[in-house]
C-alpha cells in the first residue's frame, strides 16, 4: 500500500489518538516479556517510536492494537529475545498432557482439587513461572493468556504458522502447570501423588 | 465423539477457538462423561486462575512518566534532519551521528510488510559487524582473503588514520558470502563486510540518514552503540562498524580496483 504522506501536524494527531491509548497494554505485555521494569519501559519505547516513523504505512481503519504488537514482538525478538537456551525447554515432552489433572485427581477426596492449589498460590508464583517459560513459550503464552489474541492473530504478530502458534501454547500450558504443581509441593501446600 | 476426540480439542474450546459443531459435539461428551468433564473443568480453572494472575497488577504508577517519554521521543522523530538533505561537509556527518545517538534510533524489524526470514537474511550481518567491533578481541590476526575483493581494494582502508589490517576472511552469513575485513588502530576496531549486490541489500528501514559525496550515497545507523555506514560501490555492497560515535566512516569506503589490461606486447 502506498504511503499516505502525512504532514508532520496530521500525523501527529492521529497517532495520538490512534496508537497512544493501547500504550497500557503493550506496558502489559512487556513487562512479561522484559521481565523487568526498564527493559518494559525501553521496549515499549522503542515499538512507539518506530510506529511513529512506520505511521504513514499504516492503514486507518485495520487493527491498530495487533499492529502495534506486532511492531514490539519484532523489537522484543531481534533485541531482547535471550540466545541461551531455556533449561526448561529441554524436558517439555516428557510431561504428559493433562498433567495437573494426573497429579490432583488421585487424591480424590475433594470435589475440586485444584481450589486447593490455587488458594495457596500467590500472584508471584505465577508471574515467575511465566517467566520461567522459554521467550518462544511465554511470548504466545502472554499474546493469548493476557492480551486475549487469536491462534490467527498471533501467528501474524510473531510470524508464524498456526500450528507452530498451537503447538506452542499447548507446550508452554504443560511447562506452566507443571511449574505451578512443582512450587506447590516444594512449598509443601499439597502432597505429590505416590509413584 | 469419543474422549479422544474430545481431548484433542481440549485447548481450542478454552482459547474459543473450536468451530461451533465441535464445540457442540464436545458438550453433548461431556454431559455423558464424568472424566472429561473433570478434565475440561480443571483446565478452565487453571486456564481462568493463570489468566486472571497474570493480569492482576492493575495501572501501573509508571504509565504516566512512560507517556511522557513517548511524547518526547515523538517531539524528537518530528524535528529530525529529514533525510536525503547534502550536507556541507562531512563534518556534518559526525554531528548527525551524534544526533541519531541521541535519539536512540534501533534496529528493529518495524516493516510490516518484511517476513521472518527476510529479516533473518537482513540483519544478521548488521548484528555480525556490531559483534566484531563490540565483543571480539582479535587476538589472533588471520589473513584468509585477499585484500582484493569483488574487484575492490581494501588492503589501505583507514590508513591515514593509522588503521592498519588485522583480519581479513570469508564469512558465510545467512547462507550469503562475505568477505570480512578487520581494522585496528590504537584506539579503535573497524569491521568491514563487503558481499555481492545481488546477494545483500541494505534493509531499508535501517537507514536513519542519507548522504551523497563525491557521487556516493552513504547510508548510517545506529544501534545498541554501534554505528554503521552502508554504501554500494561497483558490484559490493559495503557494511562498516565502529562502536564509537562521532568516528567517522567514510575512509573505510574502497575504491574500485584500477583493473590493468594485457599490456603485453605482440
Amino acid at each position: 500500500m502506498a504511503d499516505r504522506k502525512l504532514n508532520n501536524a496530521a500525523r501527529r494527531k492521529e497517532f495520538e489518538a490512534e496508537a497512544l491509548p493501547h500504550m497500557d497494554a503493550l506496558y502489559r505485555t512487556a513487562l512479561r516479556l522484559a521481565k523487568n521494569q526498564s527493559d518494559a519501559e525501553d521496549l515499549v519505547q522503542e515499538a512507539f517510536a518506530k510506529a511513529y516513523r512506520f505511521w504513514d504505512k499504516f492503514e486507518l481503519g485495520s487493527n491498530c492494537r495487533a499492529w502495534l504488537f506486532k511492531i514490539m514482538t519484532n523489537i522484543f525478538i531481534n533485541e531482547y529475545r535471550s540466545k541461551a537456551r531455556s533449561p526448561l525447554q529441554a524436558n517439555i515432552d516428557d510431561i504428559d498432557d493433562n498433567y495437573l489433572y494426573g497429579q490432583l485427581a488421585s487424591g480424590g477426596q475433594t470435589e475440586n482439587p485444584e481450589q486447593t492449589l490455587f488458594s495457596k498460590l500467590f500472584d508471584d508464583d505465577v508471574k515467575k513461572a511465566i517467566e520461567n517459560l522459554p521467550d518462544d513459550f511465554r511470548l504466545v503464552a502472554v499474546l493469548s493468556f493476557l492480551e486475549g489474541f487469536s491462534y490467527q492473530e498471533i501467528a501474524e504478530i510473531a510470524d508464524l504458522q498456526l500450528g507452530t502458534v498451537k503447538s506452542r501454547l499447548h507446550r508452554g500450558r504443560k511447562l506452566l502447570q507443571r511449574q505451578l504443581f512443582d512450587y506447590a509441593v516444594k512449598n509443601g501446600y499439597i502432597k505429590e501423588k505416590a509413584k | 465423539m469419543n474422549c479422544q476426540d474430545a481431548l484433542e480439542l481440549l485447548y481450542d474450546i478454552i482459547d474459543k477457538e473450536a468451530s461451533e459443531i465441535d464445540a457442540k459435539e464436545v458438550q453433548e461428551h461431556l454431559v455423558s462423561c464424568r472424566d472429561c468433564f473433570k478434565i475440561y473443568q480443571l483446565e478452565t480453572n487453571v486456564q481462568e486462575f493463570i489468566a486472571e494472575r497474570i493480569r492482576g497488577d492493575g495501572p501501573s504508577p509508571q504509565l504516566d512518566s512512560l507517556k511522557d517519554k513517548i511524547i518526547l521521543r515523538l517531539d524528537n522523530i518530528d524535528n529530525e534532519v529529514s533525510p536525503g538533505q547534502p550536507p556541507r561537509s562531512f563534518g556534518l556527518i559526525a554531528k548527525m551521528l551524534v544526533a541519531a545517538a541521541c535519539l536512540v534510533i534501533l534496529i528493529g524489524a518495524a516493516s510490516i510488510a518484511t517476513d521472518y526470514y527476510r529479516e533473518y537474511v537482513y540483519y544478521t550481518p548488521l548484528a555480525s559487524a556490531h559483534h566484531a567491533v563490540h565483543d571480539r578481541t582479535w587476538d589472533q590476526p588471520t589473513f584468509e582473503l585477499s585484500p582484493s575483493y569483488l574487484g575492490l581494494d581494501f588492503s589501505n582502508l583507514g590508513l591515514e588514520q593509522g588503521f592498519v589490517l588485522i583480519n581479513s576472511s570469508k564469512e558465510q552469513i545467512c547462507g550469503v558470502e562475505m568477505g570480512h575485513f578487520v581494522f585496528r588502530n590504537s584506539e579503535l576496531t573497524v569491521s568491514v563486510f563487503a558481499a555481492l549486490s545481488g546477494e545483500y541489500s541494505i534493509p531499508e528501514d535501517c537507514i536513519d540518514t542519507q548522504l551523497s559525496l563525491d557521487g556516493k550515497t552513504f547510508f548510517n545507523h545506529q544501534s545498541n552503540d554501534c554505528w554503521l555506514l552502508f554504501h554500494e560501490v561497483g558490484n559490493a555492497v559495503i557494511i562498516a562498524a565502529s562502536t564509537k560515535a562521532d568516528f567517522d566512516l567514510s575512509p573505510f569506503a574502497p575504491v574500485e580496483k584500477v583493473v590493468l589490461t594485457d599490456l603485453s606486447l605482440p
